[in-house]
């Protein structure tokens, strides 16, 4: 038997945790399933050289790592193509306001980590940008993220946000469809999916 | 090569896993164990599986943790997108209690495998390598012709004593370098709490006793193996509950499992365990200091209010609650525990109970949020008894009792999410610094600093008395005023106050951690390691990802 490196780097002494309340979901669950599966495959098929490379390293080195710390993140602009490495998720993280203010969370995925990333501007469609927080923590292992919070035209909205990312000198546009709905709890996660822009989305 | 994947959590050694892994071994199998502990690794698995020369013949999905059973499920389809046509099997709490479900809405699935389960998946793999039929062996989940559910019977629960001890391989989990890892010696628990769904899991295979133990030496033994080939000096027992429900018995089982480790050899090394408040006492407790060295115990306080007893099922009272915190003071030893806040009878008097326990025990770290309804539980059983639950067997939701206690439940995530379930929520991460002081004052005594370790108790009192105040505050508000404009400004200044105190003691305490850093010279504090590693436990919430 052999195990896998990469759980080995993470090891720790986990706490009790208490599980975040979760509300129940509109989808059914093979459908809610079949969403995940496809998001997930999606970005595994999508892995640019540079990030599956990446990844693949990280897995030859895990248990003769002594010292579990994660890497420390590295500079995006070390990256052929940056923004591959910016997952997207929603969420509406609390249930006050009418309608309560939606979040879109940008952060890097994987190991390493990435800092240097921007948010230069973003415009919403059937929606009211809020604020943009840059929550990126360059110490210890950290990583980039940023919570944009928008203020939902109405408790039904289509949402599109259009993004523009910047590293160094590269920069990106991307474009999300959010379809907003009120949740039952603070915390809900809300549906997020890119879509492709047919122009050029950027230099990235 | 013939090969089994084992696909499931592994922040810490998965001794479930790793058991199963040493079943397959012993019988001539190869296993290796993938590491599934976020969207992260999603790509290594899948590519650990299918991008491998020699796929597995068969994969096992750990589907112990509810919340995460559609991360293991979009795997097993993302597994037959990317063509592979091995076999796919689920096993764990969750799986056991929604076999028919899975297999019914998930073909991606070959079977389940239901309980303890080193028997069944070894019985399962041979028959896989032999062609022969599987559907019928002891243990068996699997899906007819016509796409129903068959259920074979139980497998019989596995002697303790005699299952090879798990696979330990890589290295362990390490703070200043003292290597960790988690042992077991028991399954199971005698409590039979509603929400619990490890007791609903043992109660469907030992009805009414509910736990089962190893030797003390055998216990023993394996310590000894891990201290001599793997360096261990920190052994997190995994029990359920580390005591049995007789307070003269379990300090005759303490006694002898030292009695066995003394024989051992074992001299530096240090424990954590679990417990239910009513374990705790100072005969009991005065043993597991002394002579098991614990530095760690895990209370299971979970609720301190009358009600909250009654609705969980805890067997106990809120006088033996405050006696575990008497007796873990009158030690030194350092308790941390989970209140479950919310529960579907609670009220506004329950919760301010609750605050008024944590505001004693204030001086340990805490977590508080709202029974979950797990598959095959009591309190599920109940909710959906009285039409309460909303959602589905992936993810069950309900409201609470009143309209303003509901109100208060949302009010109060919408100031605690970050604090309580966020990435590196601080309640679960200063439960590492204080780990760290433990570490300290216990292996390196030379450098233990008795000013330190005051501050790093003040910090986390600090950060518990400010939960504590806020939640009073937004119970004091529910009280007085209906709902309406004033509560999203309240939330407002609740949660800016509350951040502004957690970036205070974030700093504070990664000081500390940095100050015994300096001071032990090697290796890194938990502080540091918790504060990446521990989170995706707590993500509850599914996550959409960008292509």
């Amino acid at each position: 038997m052999s195990a896998d490196d990469r759980g080995n780097r993470h090891k720790t002494l986990s706490p009790e945790v208490l599980p975040a309340p979760v509300s129940g979901a509109a989808l059914t669950p093979q459908e809610r399933v079949a969403e995940r599966a496809r998001l997930l495959l999606q970005r595994y098929r999508g892995l640019s050289a540079t990030a599956g490379a990446a990844m693949l390293s990280l897995q030859s080195c895990g248990y003769t790592v002594v010292d579990p710390l994660p890497p420390p993140p590295m500079q995006c602009t070390v990256l052929s193509q940056p923004f591959t490495q910016i997952a997207v998720s929603g969420a509406v993280m609390t249930t006050v306001g009418s309608p309560p203010p939606l979040t879109l969370i940008l952060q890097d995925h994987g190991y390493p980590h990435y800092v240097g990333f921007r948010v230069d501007g973003v415009r919403v469609t059937n929606g009211t940008l809020v604020s943009i927080a840059d929550m990126t923590h360059p110490e210890g292992g950290g990583g980039s993220l940023f919570h944009v919070t928008i203020a939902p035209a109405s408790a039904t909205a289509e949402i599109l946000v259009d993004v523009d990312l910047g590293c160094g000198a590269a920069v990106a546009t991307r474009r999300y469809r959010i379809v907003y709905r009120v949740p039952a709890t603070a915390g809900e996660s809300i549906g997020v999916e890119e879509v492709v822009l047919s122009g050029d989305g950027g230099t990235d | 090569m013939r090969w089994i994947a084992l696909v499931g959590p592994e922040l810490e050694e998965n001794l479930s896993l790793r058991y199963l892994a040493a079943s397959l071994e012993a019988a001539g199998f190869e296993s290796r164990i993938l590491a599934f502990n976020s969207d992260n690794d999603f790509a290594s698995v899948l590519r650990g599986i299918t991008g491998n020369d020699e796929p597995p013949f068969a994969v096992g999905l750990s589907m112990a943790f509810q919340w995460r059973a559609p991360d293991f499920l979009a795997m097993a389809v993302a597994l037959r997108e990317e063509g592979y046509r091995g076999h796919i099997t689920a096993g764990g709490h969750f799986a056991t209690f929604a076999a028919e479900e899975l297999l019914r809405d998930f073909p991606a699935l070959d079977s389940i495998c239901r309980q303890e389960s080193e028997a069944t998946v070894v019985a399962l793999c041979r028959a896989l390598a032999d062609g022969s039929a599987w559907q019928d062996l002891p243990g068996m989940v699997s899906r007819t012709a016509a796409g129903e559910a068959h259920a074979s019977n139980l497998a019989a629960v596995p002697d303790l004593h005699a299952l090879p001890w798990p696979v330990r391989t890589g290295e362990p989990a390490r703070c200043f370098d003292h290597g960790i890892a988690p042992i077991v010696s028991s399954r199971g628990c005698y409590a039979n709490c509603t929400f619990c769904c490890i007791a609903a899991w043992h109660e469907q295979t030992l009805p009414g006793k509910r736990y089962r133990l190893r030797e003390p030496g055998d216990v023993a033994a394996e310590m000894a193996a891990m201290q001599r080939e793997r360096g261990i000096e920190i052994f997190v027992f995994h029990d359920d509950n580390f005591f049995i429900p007789n307070h003269g018995k379990s300090l005759a089982r303490l006694n002898a499992l030292a009695d066995a480790i003394h024989a051992e050899g074992l001299r530096n090394f240090a424990t954590v365990v679990k417990a239910r408040p009513g374990d705790v006492t100072p005969a009991v407790f005065k043993v597991l200091c002394e002579r098991l060295r614990c530095i760690r115990c895990y209370v299971g306080i979970e609720t301190d209010a009358d009600q909250g007893l009654i609705t969980l099922r805890r067997w106990g009272q809120s006088s033996q609650n405050h006696r575990a915190i008497d007796v873990a003071r009158s030690l030194g030893l350092f308790v941390c525990f989970n209140i479950l806040m919310f529960d579907p009878d609670t009220t506004l008097d329950s919760v301010r109970k609750n605050l008024d326990f944590i505001d004693y025990a204030a001086d340990y770290p805490f977590n508080f949020g709202r029974v979950e309804l797990y598959a095959g539980t009591p309190l599920l059983a109940r909710m959906q008894l009285e039409g309460r639950c909303t959602g589905d067997y992936l993810q069950w939701d309900y409201r609470l009792r009143s309209p303003d206690i509901q109100r208060f439940y949302e009010l109060a995530m919408a100031c605690f999410l970050p604090r309580n379930f966020g990435d590196d929520a601080l309640a679960n991460t200063i439960q590492g610094m204080r780990f760290d002081l433990e570490i300290v004052r216990r292996f390196h005594p030379d450098v233990h600093d008795e000013r330190l370790f005051r501050a790093g108790t003040a910090l986390s009192r600090r950060l518990a008395l400010d939960s504590v105040a806020t939640m009073r505050a937004l119970a004091d508000h529910v009280a007085g005023s209906a709902a309406g404009s004033a509560d999203t400004a309240l939330v407002a200044r609740l949660a800016d106050g509350a951040r502004a105190v957690e970036v205070d003691v974030r700093a504070e305490m990664l000081q500390i951690a940095g100050e015994l850093h300096a001071r032990v010279g090697r290796g890194l504090p938990l502080t540091y390691l918790g504060d990446r590693v521990a989170t995706p436990l707590q993500r509850a919430v599914a996550t959409a990802v960008s292509p």
